[in-house]
């Protein structure tokens, strides 16, 4: 058989602990109403695959690496030595001179590659 | 109410605002403070709601709801230690009590507050949780994570000091 005999002082404890039946309502109300919210396996799956995405993605373009500017068809340069001077058709239709020995009638800073636009003489 | 072992959820508006009250008064108890008992309440509750939505109904709801706000209510309670300082500095409390607060405190409840507060706090938390929760033993022992044998020798004590700390005062 049960024992009531703290009936009396549990009775007491809720009467001094009672509870605003307007408040309770209220807090019944808003729970109900508490927005449905992803469960944390849920969000821990999605960040997952988010991250597996990012993964996968930067090992797929990590070997091809940045790409080296692609050499115009026919690239190689061709030239000729004429006394001492080596000559050289550039690509953007300029010509390059260098080498030979220091002449007397050039200036020192004009002395070692010398860049001749037009036609060489 | 709360004699009930096992708590079937049928109708969840129907148990929400059945225990809504009662954890309501469980976080008045535990805290003294109607509006952030209503959050721990508030927050116990919804997370029953939400468990239910997303298909994880527990076994019992009222043990479910308890021990959450049980762990809310505790962490309310440190929030609070943390925060006093800074606003007893602020001077958004005072350290006398106001000349409300010393009305209120001549009432019967605020005796029994007031002796409740005396009780060990191991004691004290059992007491609530069944007188005031209204849980039954079993699910106050699965709140607390406890044998129903350590709830029962706890209610017991704490009935009996609170039983004899009411009699000292009314003598």
């Amino acid at each position: 058989m049960a024992d009531n005999s703290h009936a009396p002082l549990d009775d007491r404890l809720r009467e001094a602990f009672e509870a605003d039946p307007r408040a309770a309502s209220r807090v019944a109300k808003e729970a109900l109403a508490a927005r449905a919210r992803v469960p944390w396996r849920g969000r821990l799956a999605a960040v997952s695959a988010a991250a597996s995405v990012c993964v996968a993605a930067a090992i797929a373009w990590w070997p091809s690496g940045p790409v080296p500017p692609a050499e115009p068809a026919g690239a190689a340069l061709v030239g000729s030595v004429t006394d001492g001077l080596l000559v050289v058709r550039l690509p953007d239709g300029s010509v390059a001179v260098t080498g030979g020995e220091v002449r007397q009638d050039r200036p020192d800073d004009g002395y070692g590659i010398v860049l001749v636009e037009g036609e060489l003489r | 109410m709360g004699g009930q072992g096992s708590f079937v959820i049928v109708d969840l508006e129907r148990t929400i605002a059945e225990l809504a009250p009662r954890v309501l008064r469980y976080a008045n108890a535990r805290l003294g403070d109607p509006a952030m008992a209503e959050d721990v309440a508030q927050e116990s509750l919804a997370a029953l709601v939400q468990a239910c939505r997303n298909g994880g109904a527990p076994d019992s709801a009222e043990a479910f709801v308890f021990a959450i706000a049980r762990r809310r209510a505790g962490r309310a309670v440190w929030r609070r230690r943390l925060w006093a300082p800074i606003e007893f500095a602020s001077g958004a409390r005072s350290g006398a009590p106001s000349p409300e607060a010393r009305a209120i405190a001549r009432d019967e409840a605020a005796r029994v507050r007031s002796a409740v507060a005396q009780l060990a706090p191991r004691d004290r938390e059992a007491l609530l949780l069944v007188a005031v929760g209204g849980l039954s033993m079993a699910n106050a022992a699965a709140a607390l994570g406890l044998s129903l044998s350590a709830v029962k020798m706890r209610l017991s004590r704490a009935r009996a000091r609170l039983t004899a700390l009411l009699e000292v005062r009314h003598g």
